[in-house]
């Protein structure tokens, strides 16, 4: 597991991937493999969202949906949307980036009322997929809030 | 003759299937000749239709030519949705990139071409065309034993909200192409992968799939090149 202070959330990065953390002002991790045979290196990477405000789920996944086709493009493949175990929008698309077709798979995590949310995001060429789906998914579902440390959940 | 529409600045690219197959022959035969002229009489029909400019052919069709004339992966996409049904749509694969005939087997049936200069976009461009739900859901249709017939009847049920798709690969432009997914859907969410029954392959079965399920299959089209 790695956590990421900045925002309290953690995802469970895969065995033998290398985690940095980016010094932006919200503060990013990025994971790769530390190896890869591939021309694209998958990455799987955290970063801060806006904050949920009192807009609703379902608006926030037309929101993620939408930002996301509009950057990226791409055949939409899956979105949904939960409540457990923490309020979220999923997100999966083929498109691509950098001259590589590439699937992307998201989870938008919202931490409770007036905090920062979350988006875990993991991008693998489309040849890799099926090896990587399982664990893809698993990771980017893993997104989860975590207590302040030194504070009892 | 039909007169082929290309007009690449408008994104439109349109020719009958008979008429590209004749481009394809006349420009192997000429590749292979080292003279453009090697048959008149469809030189001049397919500089008639605009195909072929000046004694080569026209440069928006170059890369239609290269998919068609050596395609190393076929997917042909049958679908089923109420009582229209929608033509057959084959997606062709070659390492000048990927192409869509969307216009059915018909000779004459004119096609509304669409080329992709990856072929490892092949299963991006057959997940547009199979245009599944990408909603979770239950099962649209239940685990079965059902006959094909009864499944085909349930998706051009105009009062159902079932559709169905068989698609069908081939390694290649000479080799049959096989059913290697077959796929119903909701329109409010759910898919199920069909399959014949175990020992009875002649009724079929359906298993409840997630969509990325369907996406990481379509994935692997063509992985054991």
């Amino acid at each position: 597991m790695v956590r990421l202070t900045i925002l309290d959330v953690a995802v469970d990065v895969p065995a033998g991937w290398a985690p940095t953390s980016h010094p932006t002002p919200t503060g990013t991790l990025v994971a790769r493999p530390d190896r890869w045979p591939g021309v694209f290196v998958p990455v799987l990477a955290v970063s801060q969202s806006v904050p949920k405000g009192s807009m609703p789920l379902a608006g926030y996944a037309d929101r993620l949906t939408a930002d996301t086709l509009l950057t990226l493009g791409g055949h939409l493949v899956h979105v949904g949307t939960g409540h457990r175990p923490y309020d979220h929008v999923d997100l999966t698309l083929a498109t691509e980036a950098w001259g590589v077709d590439v699937t992307v798979t998201q989870r938008y995590v919202t931490t409770g009322a007036g905090r920062p949310a979350a988006l875990a995001t993991a991008v693998v060429a489309d040849g890799d997929w099926s090896a990587l789906a399982a664990e893809m998914v698993a990771a980017v579902r893993s997104l989860r809030p975590v207590a302040p440390a030194g504070l009892a959940r | 003759m039909t007169v082929a529409t290309i007009d690449p600045g408008a994104g439109r690219v349109s020719a009958t299937r008979r008429q590209l197959l004749a481009l394809v022959d006349w420009a192997q035969a000429a590749a292979a000749s080292g003279t453009a002229a090697v048959d008149d009489l469809a030189e001049a029909a397919l500089t008639e239709a605009g195909m072929v400019v000046d004694g080569a052919v026209h440069p928006a069709l170059v890369p239609v030519v290269a998919v068609l004339g050596g395609p190393h992966g076929r997917v042909v996409v049958r679908r089923w949705r109420g009582t229209t049904v929608p033509p057959v749509v084959e997606v062709l694969a070659g390492p000048a990139g990927v192409l869509v005939l969307p216009g059915g087997p018909d000779l004459d049936a004119v096609q509304d071409l669409r080329w992709h200069p990856r072929p490892a976009a092949l299963p991006r461009v057959v997940a547009e065309e199979l245009d599944a739900t990408t909603h979770e859901g239950p099962a649209p249709i239940g685990p079965g034993p059902m006959t094909w017939a009864e499944l085909v009847a349930a998706a051009e049920d105009p009062d159902g909200d079932l559709s169905l798709a068989d698609l069908r690969w081939s390694p290649g432009a000479g080799t049959a192409p096989a059913s290697v997914l077959v796929v119903a859907w909701a329109a409010a969410g759910g898919l199920a992968e069909v399959t014949p029954m175990a020992g009875r392959p002649s009724l079929l079965t359906a298993r409840g799939r997630h969509p990325i399920e369907i996406w990481t299959g379509l994935t692997q089209l063509g992985a054991a090149r």
